[in-house]
């Protein structure tokens, strides 16, 4: 299994433990605009004249929103969101 | 129409694929997870030579690689592009038969007419012409998801973008069928003769909208400079038949296939119906498991692919509907789930060439089945053996008898 929802799960459990700021960010070079991270979380994610994703504002995350971060990264069918501390 | 008429029957899969052979037209999955087991990637004789990687990971990896895979051409016919098509890297309907540098250029000038912004102020619009569909099978027991609904969406939709007058949708069905036909022909000069009405009515249109330009996509390709040169016209003819065909039976194939999953799974047409804010997330398997678009591509010089002897010219055929379905990637893959949260689904391509129009596909079909079940919330197959699915790259019902229950 390359990435499964498990692993998603335990990454979560990691990175709630610690108290640091973490944030969302999308490689641009890999974003080829198929909108899954725009369309699941409009609060997250923007998009610019070409309809690639963007980031929306600084892209830390907080406790609420990083669940969606999250469903993202699992989304993209390009592998180009992370998240980052 | 196609000139082979009398192709043998397949007997393995493995060493001898043919995607319009009945069994995989009428279901090609189980063909595909025995491929994945056994090979993983097929081999054909027919159409001159061919592979078809059956794998999430070799999907993409070949999607992924512009230097040994070209897309000259993307759909498998008995001929290969001849002197009738544009040289790569233009290719005869940039973007999609382009590959780099000039891919990303003519990409570039479309993208933005497909971007969220100008793709979902075409909602409204939308949303009454489901309505004025639905109007008419008003009072009627069985009506034709396909035929009556379906097929209709699209080409109402990609005609308004154009700019062509919109008692030209009948035609518009016709030329896609004509293109979608004629490329399996291997006769320049027959395929020619078939492509001429639309190479007629597009200059037409091209003209038209040369002597009084308007705010549409036609005036904007006539516009559109690369370089501070306008486009050639076999560019712009070139990126309109593109649009023309990618974006009218892909997405009616897709609404079709979900209106058929739906009347044939009660539950969950009920939770659609009872939860809407679930669509979403539904349009994502509906995208996933019933992914209507295989492309193709030519192999450019002999490779070796993970043991493969590919040879010049073989084609790819690059099933990412295959991929969908992939255990790998996907949890319970085989298995149809409405509320998948975790979907990273390839119906819309992989790299470079991601379908340009993903976000209108997804609109329209949003709007289309959203509509169906406020009108019918509750329907059946009304004859699952009358029910016929487009052979070729394009998976759909076009066939669709859909009994509405009270």
């Amino acid at each position: 299994m390359r990435e499964t929802s498990t692993v998603v799960l335990s990454q979560k459990n990691d990175a709630t433990r610690r108290d640091v700021a973490v944030k969302v960010v999308i490689d641009a070079s890999l974003c080829q605009g198929h909108g899954r991270c725009f369309n699941s979380a409009p609060d997250l994610f923007g998009f610019d004249d070409l309809g690639n994703g963007v980031v929306v504002g600084d892209g830390v995350l907080s406790e609420q929103t990083l669940d969606k971060a999250r469903l993202a990264v699992a989304n993209c069918p390009e592998h180009a969101i992370s998240i980052e501390e | 129409m196609t000139t082979e008429v009398h192709k043998p029957i397949v007997q393995d899969f493995a060493t001898d694929w043919d995607h319009t052979d009945p069994q995989w037209v009428s279901d090609p999955y189980p063909i595909w997870e025995d491929l994945r087991q056994r090979c993983p990637v097929a081999h054909t004789d027919r159409y001159g030579g061919g592979w078809f990687p059956a794998t999430h990971e070799y999907v993409s990896e070949i999607a992924n690689d512009t230097t040994h895979f070209t897309s000259r051409t993307v759909v498998v016919g008995n001929g290969r592009p001849g002197e009738d098509a544009l040289p790569a890297p233009i290719g005869v309907a940039p973007p999609i038969s382009s590959d780099p540098p000039f891919h990303q250029i003519a990409r570039r000038l479309i993208l933005p007419a497909f971007a969220p912004g100008p793709v979902n102020a075409l909602e409204p619009q939308i949303r009454a012409l489901c309505q004025r569909l639905l109007d008419r099978m008003a009072g009627h027991d069985v009506v034709n998801g396909g035929s009556e609904y379906a097929q209709y969406i699209p080409p109402a939709v990609i005609s308004h973008m154009l700019g062509f007058p919109d008692e030209d949708e009948e035609l518009f069905r016709e030329f896609v069928h004509i293109v979608l036909e004629g490329i399996d022909e291997p006769d320049l000069e027959k395929r020619m003769e078939m492509f001429a009405p639309i190479e007629v009515y597009f200059n037409q249109q091209i003209n038209d909208h040369i002597e009084n330009p308007r705010d549409d996509l036609t005036s904007y390709l006539l516009n559109a400079e690369i370089g501070g040169n306008k486009l050639s016209m076999e560019h712009v003819r070139g990126t309109m038949v593109l649009i023309l065909v990618a974006g009218i039976d892909t997405t009616w194939s897709a609404i079709g296939a979900s209106l058929w999953h739906l009347a044939k799974n009660p539950s969950d047409l009920a939770r659609l119906v009872n939860e809407p804010e679930l669509l979403p997330v539904a349009i994502e398997e509906f995208l996933r498991y019933y992914a209507p678009v295989t492309m193709a591509r030519l192999v450019v010089d002999d490779y070796e692919f993970h043991g493969c002897p590919m040879k010049k010219d073989d084609w790819i055929l690059l099933g990412f509907p295959a991929a969908n379905r992939d255990p790998e990637v996907f949890e319970n893959a085989d298995q149809f789930i409405i509320d998948r949260a975790i979907n990273r689904h390839a119906a819309f391509g992989l790299g470079i060439h991601r379908c340009a129009g993903s976000n209108l596909a997804r609109l329209e079909m949003t709007i289309a089945i959203q509509e169906f079940i406020k009108r019918f919330p509750r329907f059946e197959l009304a004859d699952p053996e009358a029910v016929t699915w487009a052979p070729g790259q394009v998976r759909g019902p076009r066939n669709l008898p859909l009994r509405i229950l009270a």
